[in-house]
């Protein structure tokens, strides 16, 4: 995978977490996080089972309100503080997000592509399937891939074409063996380089590696 | 052009996709044709005459149930599977909704297409205005299926889905069937095709509104629904 060069500058990314709270009935998952991480930065999530680590990168990505604080991200000066702004500037990969097994992995990453308003060519799916380690595979239904490979599909989906400033990457290795390993290092990689930022939720080692700082949450 | 262009790329991926897993049309075709197997059985052992009024009713009852069994999973099956994540992030509701609209209505109007013809041949029923027959079906149709996807999208995080889709979406369709089969019983009943058309134009009216109300509706709300952030 190249990184490419630079996106956006020192500065031009920001992400503002401030005491985010996400409670079910009586049941407290998130108390209180804030947050300041800056373009080129790589911060990892960790804390154990049941921390609330994604609910924490959704509320992130905007596919979940917060029950109170704020989340801002910035973007070369543009603020995107509701969710639906954030919607559109974060690549997101998650193990709860499923891509449709009928379709191939070519046409999945065409379909979600065109309905973001972007025009996909099949040459431009096909690099982004290669650069996932799924060249070749593109033509076959989701439905005859391995979990592995679910999850590099998974992968070419938050990626998209490098475009997001911010990355979110819930549990990226999960399914994937050494190489896979290495192609979310790789990502992660990428993601800096262009001056974006991840934000990396995790238990595992090798990724919390991958980070330039974490932030714990609690049991 | 945006808008239309990525609503229809929704509407290309569920014809795709139902071609494919054809989850919804075998529910569909099986209750159809269960129904028409029903219906034929029952006339065959009475052998009764049938009036226009029994077969609007027919109709419709066969349209509504049909569309209740194969519709409501528009929306539910995006959140069971999980593809519902991948849509919220890079879709706008409204052409999520439009697309999967415009696949319902074509699944419905399809089965009126066939069920329709088969059933009044089935009750020996003439038509006295067929392009008023295709008027009422089609207009029905539309309207049962935008009903149809927004109670889909309400009910599709809720735990009791098949119940509340029902006792959700009959509520509202009871000024559309009323036009319905009052509409496609004017266009069987009534003598000649000008007496039809007369006494049917106002079921038209109220269908064509209905419709253009459900849309609208269904446009304006799909967001608040669709996205819990």
């Amino acid at each position: 995978m190249e990184p490419g060069n630079p996106r956006w500058k020192p500065g031009e990314v920001a992400l503002r977490l401030e005491g985010v709270r996400k409670s079910y009935g009586a049941r407290r998952v998130l108390a209180g996080i804030s947050l300041e991480a800056r373009g080129g930065e790589v911060v990892a999530v960790v804390g154990p089972n049941g921390s609330g680590k994604s609910t924490l990168v959704r509320i992130v990505a905007g596919l979940l309100r917060p029950s109170r604080g704020e989340v801002a991200l910035t973007v070369a000066g543009g603020a995107a503080s509701d969710a639906a702004a954030r919607r559109a500037r974060v690549g997101y990969a998650s193990p709860d997000l499923a891509l449709y097994p009928e379709l191939t992995g070519r046409e999945n990453l065409e379909f979600f592509a065109t309905v973001a308003g972007k025009r996909l060519s099949t040459e431009e799916a096909e690099r982004r399937l290669a650069a996932v380690g799924l060249a070749g595979r593109g033509n076959d239904p989701v439905s005859e891939y391995s979990s592995g490979m679910r999850q590099r599909l998974r992968l070419a989906f938050a990626r998209g074409g490098g475009e997001a400033p911010l990355l979110l990457l819930d549990e990226p290795s999960l399914a994937l063996d050494e190489r896979g390993v290495a192609l979310v290092g790789a990502l992660v990689d990428e993601q800096r380089a262009r001056g974006g930022l991840t934000l990396l939720a995790t238990n595992d080692p090798r990724e919390t590696a991958l980070g330039d700082r974490s932030i714990v949450l609690g049991s | 052009m945006s808008w239309v262009r990525e609503a229809f790329a929704v509407f290309e991926k569920e014809v795709r996709s139902e071609w494919r897993t054809r989850v919804a049309l075998s529910s569909v075709a099986l209750f159809a044709v269960g129904a028409l197997t029903l219906i034929g059985l029952a006339l065959y052992i009475g052998q009764g005459p049938t009036g226009p009024q029994t077969a609007a009713a027919l109709i419709w009852v066969l349209l509504f149930f049909t569309a209740a069994t194969g519709l409501g999973r528009a929306y539910v099956i995006e959140e069971e599977r999980g593809t519902a994540l991948a849509l919220r992030l890079t879709a706008r509701g409204t052409t999520v909704w439009a697309g999967k609209f415009a696949a319902n209505a074509l699944l419905l109007l399809l089965l009126a297409l066939m069920a329709t013809p088969a059933l009044l041949s089935l009750l020996k029923v003439k038509t006295a205005n067929p392009a008023l027959l295709a008027c009422v079906l089609m207009l029905g149709c539309v309207g049962i299926a935008a009903v149809f996807t927004m109670t889909s999208a309400l009910v599709a995080q809720a735990t009791a889905k098949g119940g509340l889709l029902a006792a959700l979406s009959f509520p509202m369709l009871v000024p559309l069937l009323v036009a319905a089969v009052h509409g496609t019983n004017a266009a069987l009943g009534v003598g000649n095709a000008a007496g039809a058309f007369a006494a049917g134009l106002g079921d038209v009216q109220v269908l064509a509104s209905y419709a253009v109300i459900a849309i609208t509706a269904s446009l304006m709300l799909i967001d608040f629904v669709w996205n819990e952030g």
